[in-house]
């Protein structure tokens, strides 16, 4: 009886043993992906869910409708990071902006190899190439944006945009529009600024007041700089405001004209310019998430007198969530977070709204990179 | 899920899960009231107890209290509350073991109920956020109670089970699925309770823990209890404090060889996940007039951790740093009166709690700057009268009035969001428990219940167990309720982003179960199994939309069903005592469709982060005061994401988890000292928790108990 029992025991403690020592190397254990892309190719940046860990990276040709998920880490056995944001391309090279992993990391286009990194950032979110030594990388925390050297891989200098407030983190950077020997920045959180640095010396020159919480910027034809802002959140100290769009002319720096959006619960972002510089893309939705009527994508000329009353494509029961413009064909590329737990879905229409491809990418579809 | 949504949402916007005091300084009451003599040797002990209760055990042991101490021997412990002959009907109660409790005292709750129960812990790491959800369930549905009164955040809705240690509780019960109702309203999942209750032993007693272990852990406990038959009192003083810097490889990220261009994955340190946490419970107790009892406990509780980066972070490394700090005072006054077939009972409890959370920045090498430096208050007042009537042998009758009030304030003095709200909450509560023969017994509950002046619709429960045999060996049970659970606080009202026009969730929880209590000689033994079916409409998520705006919806239809399984032996072989205890549990939790938008790849899939599959086992022998106990706890993979999808990068694989603890326990006149050592991650495993955090490797504590 005792010694039956014994065994018993004995038996599970090897089951036990058998069924255990798990090993991380064994998710790396796998065929990694070989490829050599020359072609046309849309890479889409999927951000991931803020603190997991899990943003990717999407390939997909446009010719041949392939697309290809997870290609960094397939490739790599590396995952991209925390909330990918945005995607430059430079010659061969792939930057990719990794906002709450405070880097960059360096792909090579081609076979979507990783080939390095800069990191030492604070809430990286965009990228601007100015020469082959230097580079801007806005931030919405550093109240400062970081100067690097893409040969060097460093940063080589931060140029202080702080309004030296202790409130709302004033200035954040965001999108960044190079204008002759100035670039424009918004600062978009709790703020309501455009900022002007002169590249040859690296200072913040000038700034611009516009509605409140500037999301997204484009420059036209006529240099005209188109600012989109969602005028802030509801309840919130900075205050609510109606959203707006305002054009502003990059070379006097004087803002022109003003569209109110109508609606108080508006909050328009993602503002695109087409590949002839001469018309207007943006979402329009509400924070409140899809609670709102008319919202879609939104097409305006630039010599339009007023906002556009209706949506080109409708927004109805999905959730867009980015929009990419292929400066070369004009196709429109919409992404769907669905309910931002799943792979979300890009839709592909021609440049008369026609749906010419649908697919899905990765976890939040957030950005897209055009070659 | 909606948790998640939700601690994003704060992260992003400066919220207050999450909370930090820059200074270290730690302020207790300097005043212990405490009933014996007050020595200086005692003034001494209190006055230090914070610098190095180490040396005190020591010096206890050896020197002070032979001498100090009373001639009796322990007499057996008398439970204040005396075993209700007719209990609720088709209760489910899953009584945490009380040698599991005694080998797991120096760990937190989320650690004892991750190993020894089927309710699956979401940790976020060791020492880190960690909650728990029962059957499929959210967080929020788990309902926490400490003598009576709720821990549940009532921004939140719910508990962060790594800031409750196990050594401050003498009995944790849980209570899956409808048999929640009894305890109160809103819990869909489940609830779990917590008592500190006072033995009525005529004498001294002191129990002194100390803990050591691997990353400079040191837990530090003491309890001194003393009293007479009428009155008794219990303090209790501890304090936890880890550097938690486990070393790990991190393959999340690599830098390239020039030379070979292969990876070099860098060693690190799980830097910046330092924690501690100390405070004092003071649990008082008073027989008078024959009839009338009287208890008192007051919990104070300071906590302070640093949040870790996620594993790909190579930020700044003077960017991002993140710390929570804590203050809880909790009081409960309980009042019972024992009358001859009645009892009335009076329970009053507040609490306050004060949080904060910061992020900061080093800002262009000069001053460091908050990204969010939110500060949240809360004060919760609870106040309850049950009434019992027991009309015959066979029938009993409860009647309970509650009224709560909760005040929150909170703000992030960053992006100046926040909102100061009060709620009331009045309850009313009927049951009536019915006994039919010798092996029928059924109950039936109402509960009605208003929020701010919102109804909530009737509350219904209703529960039978029959006795299948005449020696009353099997017991049939099962039970049935609809339960809702009105929007948290922070679903209302959280700037930016809250909803007030969000519904209650509407929950459906059935269950039935068989258990087998065999009258067994030498063999002490029980199973059960219990099949259960739950149902969930209404269920609130927090959604984002683009910029990182979030708000909660009422969007999600969830069905869990499965079945929890346990079982228990205990047998004595010659001077060798053994104990066999396993559980299992089978969750099918699905989403059943979404209300508005929704992708429908996700209907009819496992919701995310419930394991399908969650099993316990312990063996526990004992010989001659020497113990070796192996605690195995196993989770199948859970998912990220509502479709199932998964990649290697983000597969939160199965894992197996084991830990062994070896211990001895020596007599010396009245007192005892127990030597215990305890190898967690027995294999040296990787295992992941949550995406981007990693968890430790094997490690080592070393506790010493001594106990008069």
């Amino acid at each position: 009886m005792k010694n039956r029992k014994f065994k018993c025991l004995i038996f599970i403690v090897l089951m036990a043993l058998l069924s255990s020592c798990m090993n991380d190397d064994a998710l790396r254990d796998f065929h990694r992906l070989v490829v050599r892309h020359d072609e046309k190719a849309v890479f889409i940046v999927n951000e991931g869910n803020f603190m997991y860990g899990n943003a990717s990276l999407t390939f997909y040709n446009p010719k041949s409708g392939e697309v290809q998920n997870d290609i960094f880490y397939n490739t790599n056995a590396l995952p991209l990071g925390d909330v990918a944001y945005s995607m430059q391309i430079r010659d061969s090279l792939a930057y990719i902006v990794v906002n709450n992993s405070g880097k960059i990391y360096i792909m090579n286009v081609n076979n979507f190899r990783y080939v390095g990194k800069i990191t030492g950032f604070t809430s990286p979110r965009h990228i601007l190439f100015l020469n082959s030594h230097k580079a801007y990388v806005s931030d919405l925390y550093a109240r400062s944006i970081s100067i690097i050297d893409p040969e060097t891989r460093q940063i080589t200098g931060k140029i202080d945009i702080d309004d030296h407030t202790h409130d709302f983190n004033r200035h954040s950077s965001e999108q960044m529009i190079r204008f002759g020997d100035f670039v424009f920045t918004n600062s978009w959180s709790y703020d309501n600024k455009i900022l002007i640095i002169d590249s040859r010396t690296d200072r913040l020159v000038d700034s611009i007041t516009v509605a409140k919480q500037p999301n997204s910027m484009a420059l036209d034809k006529n240099n005209k700089l188109w600012v989109l802002s969602d005028g802030g959140f509801q309840g919130s100290k900075y205050g609510r405001a109606m959203a707006a769009l305002t054009r502003i002319d990059a070379n006097s720096r004087k803002v022109e004209k003003v569209f109110l959006f109508a609606d108080s619960l508006a909050s328009p972002n993602g503002l695109t310019m087409n590949p002839a510089l001469d018309s207007l893309y943006f979402l329009y939705n509400s924070w409140a998430g899809g609670k709102i009527a008319r919202a879609g994508l939104y097409v305006m000329a630039v010599n339009d007198l007023q906002l556009p009353g209706e949506p080109v494509i409708s927004q109805n029961n999905r959730m867009f969530y980015a929009l990419g413009i292929d400066p070369s064909s004009g196709h429109i590329y919409l992404s769907d977070a669905i309910d931002f737990v799943q792979r979300g879905k890009v839709l592909i229409y021609s440049q008369r709204s026609v749906l010419l491809d649908s697919l899905r990418a990765g976890i939040i579809p957030s950005a897209f990179c055009f070659r | 899920m909606r948790r998640h949504a939700q601690i994003r949402g704060k992260w992003l916007a400066g919220r207050w899960l999450y909370c930090v005091r820059n200074d270290d300084g730690l302020h207790y009451p300097v005043n212990f009231h405490i009933t014996i003599s007050k020595t200086y040797f005692w003034y001494l002990l209190f006055k230090n107890w914070n610098v190095n209760l180490t040396l005190f055990f020591l010096f206890l042991s050896t020197v002070a209290f032979p001498q100090m101490l009373p001639d009796t021997l322990s007499i057996p412990e008398v439970e204040i509350h005396t075993a209700k002959k007719l209990k609720t009907a088709g209760l489910q109660v899953e009584k945490v073991d009380s040698l599991v409790m005694m080998r797991e005292a120096d760990v937190s709750l989320s650690d004892l109920l991750n190993a020894h129960s089927t309710v699956f812990i979401k940790s976020e790491g060791r020492g880190a956020l960690a909650t728990a959800s029962f059957r499929g369930t959210d967080a929020s549905h788990t309902a926490v109670y400490w003598n009576g009164i709720s821990l549940n955040s009532p921004m939140l809705g719910q508990v962060d089970f790594s800031q409750i240690p196990v050594y401050l509780m003498n009995s944790i019960s849980l209570h899956p699925g409808a048999s929640s109702i009894v305890d109160g309203s809103g819990s869909l999942g489940g609830s779990i309770l917590l008592n500190t209750a006072l033995n009525w032993k005529k004498q001294l007693g002191i129990k002194v823990m100390s803990a050591y272990g691997s990353y400079r852990t040191f837990n530090n406990y003491l309890n001194i209890s003393a009293g007479t038959a009428r009155f008794q009192s219990s303090t209790q003083v501890y304090s936890n404090r880890s550097k938690n810097d486990f070393p790990f490889y991190n393959k999340n990220i690599a830098d390239i060889d020039p030379v070979t261009g292969a990876y070099i994955y860098p060693l690190q340190k799980n830097k910046f996940a330092n924690y501690q946490l100390s405070g004092v419970m003071q649990s008082f107790a008073f027989r008078f007039k024959k009839q009338y009892l009287l208890q008192l406990h007051y919990w104070f509780q300071n906590s302070s951790r640093s949040l870790p980066r996620l594993n790909t972070y190579e930020g700044d490394d003077y960017a991002n740093r993140s710390r929570q700090h804590s203050l809880a005072h909790r009081a409960v006054l309980h009042l019972i009166r024992f009358g001859k077939k009645s009892r009335l009972e009076w329970n009053a409890g507040l609490v306050a709690e004060n949080m904060d959370y910061r992020v900061q920045n080093l800002i262009l090498g000069k001053d460091y700057y908050n990204a969010v430096y939110s500060v949240s208050k809360s004060l919760s007042s609870y106040n309850k009268i049950i009434y019992r009537y027991q009309l015959s042998g066979r029938t009993l009758l409860k009647v309970a009035y509650d009224f709560n009030f909760y005040h929150v304030n909170t703000l992030d003095s960053v992006s100046q969001n926040g909102y100061n709200r009060f709620r009331r909450n009045h309850r009313v509560f009927f049951s009536w428990q019915q006994q039919f023969g010798t092996r029928l017994s059924t109950s039936v509950i109402l509960r009605k219940e208003w929020v701010n002046g919102f109804s909530i619709p009737l509350i219904p429960y209703f529960g039978f167990d029959w006795s299948v045999d005449k020696k009353k060996q099997w017991l049939l049970h099962g039970n049935i309720a609809r339960n809702y659970h009105y929007p948290d606080m922070n679903d209302l009202y959280w700037q930016p982003g809250g909803n007030p026009d969000l519904k209650p969730e509407e929950g459906l929880a059935s269950e039935l179960g068989m258990k087998f209590i065999p009258d067994w000689k030498k063999v002490g033994f029980q199973a059960g199994l219990t099949a259960f079916y739950q149902d969930i409409r209404n269920w609130i998520l927090w959604m984002p939309s683009p910029m990182g705006y979030w708000t909660p919806e009422n969007i999600r239809h969830v069905i869990a069903r499965g079945f929890d399984a346990h079982v228990q032996l205990n047998v004595q072989i010659n001077k060798v005592s053994v104990l066999l205890k396993a559980g299992y549990s089978f969750t099918k939790s699905q989403n059943d469709g979404n209300a508005g938008r929704w992708g429908t790849d996700a209907i009819g899939k496992q919701i995310p982060y419930v394991p399908v599959h969650s099993g316990n086992f312990m063996a526990d022998v004992r010989w001659k005061g020497f113990n070796l106990s192996w605690v195995n706890n196993d989770y199948s993979e859970r998912f990220t994401t509502s479709t199932n999808e998964n990649s290697l990068r983000d597969w939160l694989y199965p894992y197996f988890m084991n830990n062994l603890y070896v211990g001895k326990k020596v007599r010396w006149k009245r007192s005892s000292l127990r030597v215990q050592l305890k190898i967690y991650n027995l294999f040296n495993e990787d295992y992941r928790s949550v995406l981007g955090r990693p968890m430790p490797g094997r490690n080592y504590l070393l506790v010493l108990t001594y106990k008069l």
